[in-house]
């Protein structure tokens, strides 16, 4: 298992290497010279060359390509992202007051998607075929296939202005939790869905449930001691596959709901062609994405020890 | 194992079939998820629990009180962050957290404030300031004459032109403040006036000039910012003016006009404030609400549309002309302001009536004039497209809009309808919206041909100065980069004089040139729209949107 | 380990029993029959759409549906049926574009992956491991942020990172399918790489890109339309479904059809595309 573990640091380590070669590259897509944009986001217009000069050395910017990407990145090691072009405050600064609120709706738009999923999931395998099954799926298949602001829209439009009983905006307190994380939750849910029920009718199928079956024992005995368990180790899977379709979603839901996380920043800095913020944006969202992936591997070995570590990676 | 990254749920299933088909699984495994689960319950519910504490209190303080009797507390929503306009923390007319020295009532006419009254010497170079002598700063500290020159010489160094050609500031005595010109400047008391002219305690300006900390005079004490969310004002029991009655107010920064309305709709918020708080298409499902009113008063807003005319297209005075006549703002007024706006006749806005020309200089919607403008500036359409060419350049400008102001007025859709406009005349427009900062800048840089902007403005002379003057702070920032001596040299003159009647003469010659050679277009007079829930009294919107905090009440 | 393993398939008329299953399988038919429908729509947008979809009439402006406008008109007058009618037009463009490059791209780099191998193959597969590392949505984000807004930016951006998982998928498949006999009897006949891969490999790898490009069709409408609901798509006064619902939002009450029609727009061909991947993944792939 440690072997497994090192191992798979290692990977994560050499991906995040080059995560961080893209997102340094990034830069380098703007149109224009990059030492003369900052130099005029810092002083202002009609800077001299001397200037631009000046900031290009000052930033490192003067050597070699290469050269550069290993100051930044031992920059981005030391937490240095750089300064956000509008406000001047570190960028590692807006990013970590940030991160928690899209933490916690990511979060809670999980647990939104688990509770309704696989209760759902489940029943749908038991009944399969059955009429609450096929509208269930196909409930799952419109989930999917919602676009989330617009679904957004109409929560807000229903839930909060009609009947008043969520804030329309903002983080104040968990009342306005409830429609981003439903929001963020509903296309995730529809995935998990629809993967419970495949899952549940797998093990359903396999012998020794219907060995169980045909022992006699009472049908909730055996979903719950037998069939269950087993059906829950890809759901445990598809935790971490979420978290990066979370991520994605924040994005939206944030700008909708006024939530003051980093999608909305990220967002806020596109507009702004505020470029240390991106760049910064990008990275932080991916590291925690990686990391996650990397937990969900590791927990995933360590519940289900049939799986050997020794996999060729 | 190779990382979990697929996307789509058809991976899962294929992924589940290789799982599965190994068969038996152990119990254990299934403790082990309890676990998990639970590991993630705990997690969430540390992040949400946190929250959710933090509101609980609230609540219950709120229906404590409730009880009781009505909290003066009131949560108020706007466009834009009330602590980012001048560099103060606190915008004056809309926190008044900060005054300045003389105020302007309903009908913008100059009243009293902390300055209790004035004098101007007979040349009209010397101005004799008699300040209040019952006020303090917020921090305790004295308003006096030393604290109202220290202030004065802050503004005229970040404003150089805003105070006029000073030579001398003085303290008479304690409460008496004499300024010296060395030429008349007749707005003078205009500019004393103006937002940016606040007055703040010593204390909080640093040498450079630059302030520290909002502590100013006015009814509220700005108790806490948070940059990009929310200012919390609390009041002032020792205001000049009489204690204030809400004891509270927040300042609710809603970038978003959806969110803000519903936000209101919702009772989340008691009042929308602001210019550009509530948007005329929202008018309608707001005065739907019973729980809601809506106030409207014609507004010192004009909002002009810019032109470049240093590049080309817009450097031909004909095309500009054409641009003019092309736009049609009484049909954009009635359709997409709702009727909340009036059409401009010349550059000067209604709010300054006295000083506007007397004929209608303006013409608009005449799109054959327009096009017959063009044909004499050398474009055609010779490539059968509907864009005119020449010397085989397309005739095309970039419309660069800023998000904030998209977010406060429908520029979004007026852009559309100038769009559509101008296609008609063969001008191809591409709209693009980028954030303020940005705009700005590239504006700065000549880098886009059209944009549009509201401006309050201080005084009929410094709004000439401030978009016709080569030096004006519009012409330079908003990119227009206009230049006529003449109108520079009439300007200049403008700011001397001291007979009303001769500065209005010059005026009407300086809109005269404006009307012909448009560097700007104005596009509409705006009606301020805010709301409030019916159970807020005592609010009186202002054209300049200053908010009377000190008489508003929760009833 | 988690690649996809579709069983080699020898029969040559594969296609025609597929054909039988999906036929049988109402949604995906249902779903064929929206994307056909849509196709033509889009097709023939100039003679279907009753009005200019860019011409401005504003004292027509806000209309409810009704004769004139079969789903009334937008907030600068313009008939929103005509507009979802081009708007199909941008929607199709930008799904067709992006699937067709990262399909192709995909399904190359995967070939050479699978069936070349070697140290070509390993850099081609971390290439995919690194750009799976990120959210997709976030780099796409960036990406088209970083050039300036407009349609070529996000078919740029989608394309970028929509390719790997092609990429994964057809080595996984070419992997399984090197090894069978029938390719090593070709290859001892002495069947050219290029014959082998044609012949034999290709049949097979297929099945699931097929699937695949139905699912990742779907995807990417979903993300182009949300791209364009903050503002970085299709730029006015271009008729694009996620910029028109976003252009509807400040009258979602008074004129709920701004909104409601586009976003059905995007619902229906999301779910169409979501329908026929589903049915074609159970018809090409019966087990």
């Amino acid at each position: 298992m440690l072997k497994y573990i090192v191992r798979r640091v290692i990977l994560m380590l050499f991906i995040l290497l080059c995560v961080s070669i893209v997102t340094f590259s990034m830069m380098h897509l703007v149109p224009g010279d990059p030492a003369k944009i900052i130099a005029e986001q810092r002083y202002g217009e009609g800077v001299t060359s001397e200037t631009v000069e000046w900031v290009r050395k000052d930033l490192g910017m003067d050597g070699a390509i290469a050269v550069q990407y290993f100051a930044w990145l031992t920059g981005v090691m030391q937490g240095d992202l750089g300064y956000s072009y509008s406000t001047d405050r570190p960028v590692w600064k807006e990013i970590s007051s940030r991160f928690p609120a899209t933490l916690e709706l990511a979060l809670a738009a999980m647990l939104v998607s688990l509770l309704i999923s696989i209760p759902i999931g489940i029943y749908s395998a038991m009944k399969k075929y059955s009429i609450m099954d096929n509208i269930s799926m196909f409930a799952a298949m419109l989930g999917v296939s919602m676009p989330n602001f617009w679904l957004g829209l109409l929560l807000i439009l229903f839930f909060s202005v009609h009947l008043g009983w969520f804030p329309v905006y903002g983080r104040q307190d968990v009342t306005s939790l409830v429609l981003p994380a439903v929001t963020l939750g509903t296309g995730t849910a529809a995935v998990t869905a629809r993967l419970v029920r495949s899952s549940m009718l797998e093990v359903l199928k396999q012998d020794y449930i219907r060995t169980a079956y045909s022992k006699g024992l009472k049908e909730i005995i055996i979903i719950y001691k037998h069939a269950l368990k087993n059906a829950f180790i890809p759901v445990v899977t598809v935790i971490g596959l979420q978290f990066g379709a979370l991520l994605e979603g924040a994005v939206v839901v944030e700008v909708i709901f006024a939530w003051p996380g980093i999608g909305r920043l990220l967002v806020d800095a596109i507009f702004a062609r505020n470029f240390p913020v991106i760049q910064g944006c990008v990275l932080i969202i991916t590291i925690f994405y990686v990391m996650i992936n990397l937990l969900i591997d590791i927990l995933y070995v360590w519940l289900d020890p049939r799986i050997r570590y020794d996999n060729k990676l | 194992m190779e990382p979990v990254c697929f996307r789509g749920f058809w991976f899962f299933e294929e992924l589940l079939e290789e799982l599965l088909c190994e068969g038996m699984v152990l119990n254990k495994v299934f403790k082990k998820l309890i676990v998990l689960l639970l590991c993630l319950a705990i997690l969430s519910g540390f992040l949400t629990g946190c929250a959710a504490q933090e509101g609980k209190q609230d609540v219950q303080q709120n229906q404590g009180d409730r009880r009781t009797e009505v909290v003066q507390e009131i949560v108020a929503g706007l466009g834009r962050d009330p602590g980012t306009m001048y560099g103060y923390g606190a915008h004056p007319p809309l926190t008044r957290v900060l005054e300045p020295l003389v105020f302007q009532d309903l009908d913008l006419g100059l009243i009293p404030g902390p300055a209790a009254k004035w004098e101007v010497s007979d040349d009209g170079l010397i101005w004799e300031i008699s300040l209040r002598d019952d006020i303090v700063f917020h921090d305790g500290n004295a308003f006096n004459a030393e604290a109202v020159i220290h202030n004065l010489e802050r503004i005229a160094k970040t404003w150089p032109t805003r105070l006029g050609p000073v030579v001398k500031m003085e303290a008479v005595d304690d409460y008496k403040v004499k300024v010296t010109h060395s030429e008349p400047f007749s707005s003078f008391l205009y500019s004393l006036a103006w937002a940016g002219s606040a007055m703040i305690s010593p204390a909080a300006i640093n040498e450079d000039g630059s302030v520290r900390e909002p502590i100013g005079t006015g009814p509220y004490i700005r108790a806490s910012w948070t940059p990009d969310e929310e200012m919390v004002l609390v009041k002032n029991e020792s205001y000049w003016g009489g204690t204030p009655i809400l004891e509270r107010i927040t300042l609710k920064f809603i970038p978003d006009p959806t969110t803000r309305m519903m936000a209101l709709r919702a009772g989340e918020i008691d009042m929308i404030i602001d210019t550009g708080g509530v948007l005329p298409e929202q008018v309608t499902t707001l005065k739907s609400d019973p729980n809601i009113e809506v106030l409207t008063v014609a507004g010192a807003v004009p909002h002009y549309m810019t032109l470049n005319t240093q590049k080309p297209p817009f450097n031909d005075q004909k095309v500009r002309q054409a641009v003019m006549h092309a736009v049609d703002p009484a049909s954009m007024i009635e359709h997409v302001l709702e009727g909340y706006g009036a059409v401009m006749a010349t550059v000067i806005p209604y709010s300054e009536k006295d000083w506007m020309h007397p004929d209608k200089l303006l013409a608009f919607n005449q799109p054959d004039r327009a096009r017959e403008l063009l044909a004499e500036a050398g474009w055609r359409d010779t490539n059968q497209q509907g864009i005119l060419t020449k010397n085989g350049e397309e005739l095309r400008a970039k419309f660069l809009l800023s998000s904030a102001l998209v977010n406060r007025w429908p520029y979004g859709t007026i852009a559309e309808v100038v769009q559509a406009q101008l296609g008609e005349i063969g001008i191809a427009v591409n709209i693009e919206i980028v954030e303020s900062g940005l705009w700005q800048q590239t504006l700065m840089k000549g880098n886009a041909e059209i944009s549009i902007r509201p401006w309050a403005g201080i005084s009929p002379q410094t709004r000439l100065y401030d978009w016709l003057h080569s030096q004006g702070e519009n012409t330079v920032n908003m990119g227009i980069f206009y230049h006529n001596p003449t109108v520079d040299g009439l300007i200049e003159e403008l700011l001397r004089t001291t007979d009303d009647l001769k500065a209005k003469q010059i005026s009407h010659e300086i809109q005269e040139i404006a009307a012909q050679e448009v560097p700007i277009i104005p596009m509409y007079d705006e009606v301020l729209i805010n709301a409030v829930r019916s159970n807020i009294k005592g609010y009186k919107l202002h054209p300049w949107f200053t908010v009377n905090w000190e008489h508003i009440y929760v009833e | 380990m988690h690649d996809i393993e579709t069983k080699p398939n020898e029969n040559k008329y594969f296609h025609e029993t597929s054909f039988y299953i999906l036929k049988r399988n109402k949604p995906a038919v249902l779903g064929l029959l929206i994307i056909l429908i849509l196709f033509l729509v889009a097709l023939f947008a100039s003679y279907i759409a009753p009005h200019d979809p860019v011409k401005t009439n504003l004292p027509h402006r806000l209309m409810s549906p009704g004769s004139e406008y079969p789903l009334g008109t937008d907030n600068l007058g313009r008939c929103i049926f005509s507009r979802l009618i081009y708007g199909a037009r941008t929607t199709l463009q930008v799904g067709i574009v992006v699937v067709g490059i990262s399909a192709s791209l995909g399904v190359i780099l995967g070939a050479v992956a699978g069936y070349h191998g070697g140290i070509i193959g390993e850099i081609i597969m971390r290439c995919v491991d690194v750009v799976l590392a990120f959210p997709g949505l976030i780099l796409a984000l960036a990406i088209a942020g970083l050039l300036s807004p407009s349609l070529f930016s996000i078919m740029l951006a989608l394309a970028l990172v929509g390719w790997t998982s092609y990429t994964r998928v057809v080595r996984g498949v070419i992997l399984s399918v090197k090894e069978k006999d029938f390719v090593q009897a070709a290859r001892s006949l002495g069947a050219t790489d290029f014959r082998i891969l044609y012949q034999h490999i290709l049949p097979n790898v297929m099945a699931p890109v097929i699937v695949m490009a139905s699912f990742n069709m779907a995807h990417v409408i979903l993300a182009a339309a949300a791209l364009s609901f903050l503002g970085l798509g299709a730029q006015p006064p271009d008729p694009e479904w996620g910029s028109m619902l976003n252009a509807g939002r400040p009258f979602m009450e008074t004129a709920p059809h701004l909104t409601i029609f586009p976003g059905l727009a995007i619902m229906i061909t999301v779910l169409a595309f979501n329908f026929v991947g589903d049915g074609l993944r159970d018809a090409l792939d019966p087990h």
